[in-house]
């Protein structure tokens, strides 16, 4: 079970696509939902205050960066592991090809993707993280979903990921 | 650059090759039916259309195979953190005080920050139907029996309040209701002048030579 910290710095993770970026960002996201605790409203859900600072960061260190991408870096002790499974094997294979592909991706399709189809939030819950209404937030969805097949099929071939 | 200041339709794709064998109006369907993200009424509407193309079919198990993969990446990914590493950061000790800031994890006051981990969402995906979320027929047959009743209440209490209301405020739907109307309320300021000669024999006080029995008290 992941912990709350840790979920936090694997969407920074899917974001800037580098550790050390992305625990600068988290960091720092930390520091600044801190020093603004007072801004939080009660009642509403901490974790998308929260995921809209660490947004707002990683794509501001993307900018900083001038969008430079490090699509080649693995994610932490990718290879350390050798289980010897051909099936673990490939569904590494697979995740690193989905990392891979999301640094290609502009920063709001790997938002959207990161936050729906990789860590599972809600539709009405990323409304809430970047201030908009579910029904926009579908849009985005299908826009990015769309991007990411396209991109898929372009690397991959249209059966990649079925055979 | 901010997140409410990214303009969507700069994240227009490339359009799909023309050649492409799916539906093209079903692929927004088809791209959000994978994650449940769309209602009920359109997903089922989807179900019947898979049923009949398979090109369609085809989409939706490709979307729903990357939608794992996807997934994939989540699951792999925590097997690779040392706990030096998930220590590594600040954070930790500055999570504690943000949690006494917004509430302890029983107090109800504090926004619960559950998300469903990588597991669950596997679990549940492996669980439910082949096609997103669909209901029984028995849901089904009560919200069609629903909706049935109220079109006929609905129905009937226009129809019941229609002319009343229509007359009485002379606002009426219908030149025949209007007519109908007119014609009631003639009849009832009118005087309608007596036609003919009055018959004399009215007030006879001989019952028999009266056309009309003649009461014992009259109350005019």
């Amino acid at each position: 079970m992941e912990s709350f910290e840790e979920r936090a710095f694997w969407v920074a993770f899917h974001m800037v696509g580098h550790e050390e970026d992305a625990r600068d960002v988290v960091q720092d996201a930390f520091i600044r939902a801190y020093a603004a605790i007072s801004q939080f409203r009660a009642g509403r859900r901490f974790f998308t205050w929260f995921y809209r600072i660490v947004l707002h960061l990683a794509v501001d260190c993307l900018r900083k960066r001038g969008e430079r991408t490090r699509s080649q870096e693995a994610a932490p002790d990718r290879m350390a592991r050798e289980d010897g499974l051909a099936d673990s094997l490939i569904r590494e294979e697979y995740a690193g090809r989905v990392q891979d592909l999301l640094q290609h991706l502009p920063p709001r399709v790997r938002a959207i993707l990161v936050l729906r189809d990789i860590e599972g939030v809600s539709a009405k819950d990323i409304a809430d993280v970047i201030r908009s209404n579910p029904a926009t937030v579908r849009w985005w969805l299908f826009l990015a979903r769309k991007q990411f097949r396209c991109e898929w099929e372009r690397r991959y071939g249209k059966e990649g990921p079925c055979d | 650059m901010r997140l409410n200041e990214w303009n969507i339709w700069e994240a227009s794709p490339d359009p799909i090759p023309e050649d492409r064998p799916a539906c093209r109006r079903w692929e927004r369907a088809i791209l959000l039916a994978v994650s449940g993200d769309l209602p009920p009424r359109p997903a089922r509407t989807l179900d019947r259309h898979l049923n009949r193309c398979s090109d369609c079919l085809r989409e939706y198990q490709l979307a729903r195979r990357r939608r794992e993969i996807c997934l994939e990446l989540a699951l792999q990914r925590g097997k690779h953190l040392t706990d030096h590493q998930k220590g590594h950061w600040k954070g930790q000790s500055l999570w504690a005080r943000i949690e006494s800031a917004i509430g302890s994890p029983g107090d109800s006051n504090r926004p619960d920050p559950f998300i469903p981990s990588p597991q669950d969402r596997r679990e549940s995906g492996r669980n439910e139907s082949a096609r997103g979320t669909h209901r029984g027929w028995a849901a089904r047959l009560r919200r069609r029996s629903f909706v049935a009743a109220s079109l006929l209440a609905a129905a009937w209490i226009a129809f019941h309040f229609s002319e009343g209301f229509s007359e009485g405020s002379r606002g009426f739907a219908t030149p025949q209701g209007e007519e109908r109307w007119a014609a009631q309320w003639n009849q009832f300021v009118s005087y309608v002048e007596p036609q003919g000669e009055f018959p004399r024999d009215f007030f006879s006080s001989d019952p028999k030579s009266s056309e009309f029995p003649v009461p014992e008290v009259i109350d005019f």
